[in-house]
């Protein structure tokens, strides 16, 4: 009996294979996806002027969804929506967010997606 | 059925047989899931795999599975640099080696060979990234203007007052960055501003060796030499070439 490894591909509708150099036709999106992710926010637009297509790899939610902070979901007021994953990072950095309660200022380092915090005068002690 | 002798049998694309161990073959979730599903004696077959790319997969899995059992006497380092040897392959082998991993589902696999391309990706220009991969520019001109228009912010490397941190200043550190004339540029080490420097009076010199005498006798002692060269449109590029002492 023999079990074929074809059967989960076209489950995950993988593409063919192809040698040679980053051709996205070729690439699984997840793949191009893992690669980008494993750069930076900045190195994802740079990444966009290198030709359309991956323009539009780069643009991509799955992309900017792993350049927000884990449980980014939580600190967003409802009241809020945006068109895509990456018009959400930007917010966040040039909008910083008052936090517990008026305590911190929370904002995202644009370049490399870091977490930035500014204390307010309440949260500090003076020993 | 459980044993760990238990040999799996794979027969990839080009119809060459490779009989594994079962514990190795595993670390393929897909191949996992084939053999606990299917009949365990017959022959799993790689469709999409090649001979020299699935032997090359297996040699990754086979020392993975060795080092983690303490089959291997390997240090976590010693592991690291051999990963970092595996992904040295030209960039074809490399690619196959990507849609192999994503195929089998080997995460770590995945993981390793996409920050290989990530790496070769990072900090580059676009020009430089079509140059390395061979890809083909089809943006027209009022495109490509519109698109770095949108994403201006990650092309003007140092905005105003440009901050270039360099975290971790071991000796002998080489660091590049893209700038305009305008900007200044403020090295901070361990939290330390160790120098900052106007681009305009760089920019006049082919090279400097500026040796700087911090106040503090723990910091690093940083000797710093820049080059720098034109690469059009008012951006130039910096190298700067640490030598630090502590």
């Amino acid at each position: 009996m023999k079990i074929e490894v074809s059967e989960m591909e076209e489950r995950k509708g993988k593409g063919k294979i192809m040698c040679g150099t980053l051709d996205l036709s070729a690439h699984p999106l997840d793949c191009i996806t893992l690669i980008i992710s494993f750069t930076s926010p900045r190195d994802a637009c740079r990444l966009s002027l290198v030709s359309t297509a991956f323009n539009s790899a780069t643009e991509s939610d799955a992309v900017w969804e792993s350049f927000l902070p884990s449980q980014y979901q939580a600190l967003i007021p409802s009241s809020l929506s945006f068109s895509s994953k990456k018009q959400l990072y930007l917010s966040l950095c040039e909008n910083p967010l008052l936090i517990e309660a008026g305590r911190k200022s929370f904002w995202l380092e644009r370049g490399s997606g870091k977490k930035c915090y500014m204390l307010s005068p309440r949260d500090l002690t003076i020993i | 059925m459980g044993s760990t002798s238990t040999k799996i049998k794979l027969r990839t694309s080009d119809q060459k047989v490779f009989e594994v161990e079962k514990a190795v073959a595993v670390q393929s979730q897909t191949i996992k899931y084939i053999y606990e599903n299917g009949c365990p004696d017959s022959v799993i077959h790689v469709h999409s795999v090649s001979g020299d790319i699935l032997s090359k997969i297996l040699d990754y899995c086979k020392k993975h599975v060795n080092s983690a059992a303490g089959k291997e006497d390997i240090s976590p380092e010693e592991l690291y640099e051999w990963d970092a040897n595996f992904v040295k392959v030209d960039q074809n082998t490399l690619f196959d080696l990507i849609l192999a991993a994503n195929c089998l589902k080997i995460e770590s696999l995945l993981d390793l060979t996409c920050q290989t391309v990530a790496n070769m990706i990072k900090g580059k220009r676009p020009e430089e990234i079509r140059t390395t991969f061979n890809i083909k520019n089809d943006y027209t001109i009022e495109a490509e203007e519109a698109v770095r228009r949108e994403n201006k912010w990650a092309f003007d490397m140092l905005g105003g007052v440009g901050t270039m941190v360099i975290e971790e200043l071991a000796d002998d550190t080489m660091s590049k960055c893209v700038t305009n004339t305008k900007s200044r540029v403020c090295v901070i080490a361990a939290n330390q501003i160790v120098m900052m420097r106007s681009i305009s009076k760089l920019a006049n010199k082919k090279s400097i060796d500026v040796y700087k005498q911090p106040q503090n006798p723990t910091t690093p002692r940083i000797k710093e030499s820049v080059k720098q060269r034109n690469v059009g449109t008012g951006f130039i590029e910096l190298f700067f070439h640490f030598k630090c002492k502590m």
